[in-house]
């Protein structure tokens, strides 16, 4: 056969693919074990539980997680029911200034993030809004929706309306009709906009470094610190929240394969 | 609200119409349908059978005319004020739900107490035959089962009208005619008003107390399945309802129902049929009420035509023949099989029938 001599192609393309992706975090959480000397973390020195044991010893740290994590959960959680309820809307409905709509939608994704950071500064500083908390959470529930809407929209079958209808007909009103019919039945979408969204967040750095004023997010103090020096316990922490998350998803996939098969 | 038997009719549509953007589905249509019967609404796809049902159910709202259920205008109200559920084509069952759950989702939206949910659920589940299968998902049901929770789905509620769009059109065939007794037969035990949507005409005839043949938006012949079949009025629902042959005829004596055909040969039919006084008309007459006869062995039949065989297929239970005549064109002819003698192609033969059997289309 013609392709068995090129069987070993694909698992190594598939090999090669992971590793690219997977090198990077594997380093992060390798150089947290690092028991370094001086103050750059970047060369492999041998072997410590010191940082993990001692998580909270840059106090920066944990001061900048707070925010980080506050306004990546906030962020996700309303650019996700605003962009559940847009995603239904462009699927459902013919209305006036649909087609811009989705233009509008598409721009934050298109649009480089230093021109977005920077436009939003300006903003902030013509209607005289002091740049902190509050606008840093506007600026990334505004780019969040977007992708909010595109991974819920992806949920939307369209055999939805049918079993609406059906809802409707068997005395559901409409909060009924979309609690107890249309949310289970593009909730898969909806945690995954969730999820997604809070990774965006918790992530960004361009556009929080022009919004956030005197706050520091994560990323700003890693950003700041590198200068002089990245402490290990940045990559305790920056594990724990990939562990943590990838935890989520995991238990998520789990749980939707089993729900999946009970209906099967 | 009225009880059974009042006279108000369970449903009644006055003047409907449904106009979509550029085209109009439901013209005027004026309808009246009786409390406990069963009732098809038959036409070809199309023709606007389904948007008038969802305008009973209140999925669609009509541009203009009335909906009335059991005498109360209920034209503005949201489905889920009024007393009619609905059999969807696609079942739409929750499939997020078990069985049980979806049956229950009605009453549960009603706040009925749970101890009565489980009870009715259980019943109506009995009545469809699918006890024992409340904890499995719609996905692990077969089509007919899926078909029979949607049905439970509704009845559990205690309807007044029941409305199915085209209920068994998912179904094979042998699985749709056992529906079609099954569901007589749960209409006759619940007694509620059945709207029955399909393009079927057998499954209609077979169903019904009363048919309306729907074309083109509008109901062009309504009654009892024997009756518009008999005497179908108009060419479209003579074809629709099954097949028949056709002539064209000029009135000599209304009062005796003479008629000629173009030739002169005469026919007869019943004079009743001839009373709006036209001059021409077109006669029709169903291939199972002609006879056949080899020429020299004459027909009593008022009405004959002589012709020739050009086709015989046998079936078992009857032969169907195409006989070549001058006076009437080809017919068809439907000759149960009791044992008399068969026709082969090209056999002369005469073809005659009674004039009862006749009837006139427009
Ligand atoms: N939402 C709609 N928009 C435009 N046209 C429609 C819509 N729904 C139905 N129609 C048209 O109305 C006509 C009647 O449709 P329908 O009531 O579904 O027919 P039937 O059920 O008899 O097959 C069809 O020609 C269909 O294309
Ligand atoms: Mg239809």
């Amino acid at each position: 056969m013609r392709g068995s001599r090129f069987r070993w192609l694909l698992p190594t393309y598939l090999g090669l693919g992971l590793a690219y992706l997977f090198m990077p975090v594997l380093l992060v959480i390798m150089f947290s074990f690092n028991d370094l000397r001086g103050r750059f973390n970047v060369r492999w020195q041998g072997f410590t539980f010191d940082h993990w044991l001692d998580p909270f010893r840059v106090p920066a740290i944990p001061r900048a997680l707070g925010p980080s994590l506050t306004i990546a959960f906030l962020s996700a959680l309303v650019s996700t029911v605003l962009g559940t309820l847009i995603a239904l809307a462009l699927v459902r409905y013919r209305f006036r200034g649909k087609a811009a709509t989705n233009v509008s939608l598409f721009m934050p994704m298109a649009t480089p993030e230093v021109v977005m950071g920077s436009s939003l500064l300006a903003l902030f500083v013509a209607v005289q809004a002091a740049t902190g908390f509050v606008t840093i959470l506007i600026a990334h529930i505004l780019f969040n929706i977007s992708y909010a809407v595109a991974t819920v929209r992806a949920r939307i079958a369209g055999y939805e309306r049918d079993l609406e209808e059906a809802a409707m007909d068997l005395y559901a009103d409409e909060w009924q009709t979309f609690r107890r019919v249309t949310l289970p039945m593009i909730m898969p979408g909806v945690f995954a906009a969730f999820l997604l969204g809070f990774a965006l967040s918790f992530d960004d750095f361009v556009i929080s470094n022009f919004t956030a004023g005197s706050v520091q997010t994560f990323p700003l103090y890693v950003w700041g610190a590198a200068r002089r020096g990245i402490p290990p316990q940045v990559n305790v922490w920056g594990t724990v929240v990939f562990l943590v998350t990838v935890t989520v998803m995991l238990l998520y996939l789990r749980w939707q394969r089993r729900s999946a098969l009970k209906r099967a | 609200m009225t009880s059974p038997g009042s006279g108000v009719p369970a449903v009644e549509l006055v003047s409907l119409t449904k106009e979509f953007a550029d085209f109009v589905a439901v013209k005027e249509l004026d309808l009246a349908i009786d409390d406990g019967h069963f009732f098809a609404l038959l036409g070809p796809s199309g023709c606007g059978k389904t948007t008038t049902l969802r305008m009973i159910g209140g999925f669609e709202e009509p541009s203009s005319g009335i909906v009335r259920l059991h005498g109360e205008d209920v034209t503005g109200l949201k489905p889920y004020r009024r007393p009619v559920n609905t059999v969807f084509q696609s079942y739409a069952l929750f499939p997020h739900l078990t069985i049980h759950e979806n049956v229950a989702f009605g009453l549960r939206r009603q706040k009925i107490d749970p101890g009565e949910v489980n009870r009715r659920v259980g019943e109506v589940l009995e009545l469809v035959q699918l006890t024992g299968r409340g904890r499995q998902r719609p996905r692990q049901l077969s089509g007919g089962q899926q078909q029979r929770v949607a049905l439970a789905r509704a009845l559990v509620n205690h309807p007044r009208v029941l409305l199915l769009d085209e209920p068994l059109g998912a179904l094979d065939l042998k699985l749709r005619k056992e529906m079609q007794i099954e569901l007589k037969r749960i209409q006759q035990e619940v007694g509620i008003t059945f709207i029955h949507v399909t393009h079927d005409q057998e499954e209609a005839m077979t169903m019904a107390d009363t048919i309306a043949v729907m074309h083109g938006g509008t109901i062009e012949r309504m009654g009892h399945p024997d009756e518009i079949y008999e005497d179908p009025r108009t060419t479209f629902v003579a074809g629709f309802l099954g097949a028949s042959n056709l002539m064209d005829a000029r009135v000599i004596s209304p009062e005796q129902g003479k008629l000629v055909l173009g030739d002169g040969t005469p026919v007869w039919i019943e004079p009743s049929r001839l009373m709006n006084g036209a001059t021409t008309v077109s006669v029709g007459v169903r291939p199972e009420k002609l006879h056949l006869s080899a020429p020299d062995s004459p027909l009593e039949t008022p009405n004959r035509v002589p012709g020739t065989v050009t086709d015989a297929s046998f079936t078992g239970a009857s032969t169907q023949y195409l006989v070549d005549t001058q006076q009437i064109g080809e017919v068809a002819v439907t000759i149960q099989n009791l044992g008399d003698r068969r026709f082969r192609a090209n056999d002369q033969v005469t073809v005659g029938w009674y004039p009862e059997h006749c009837f006139l289309v427009t």
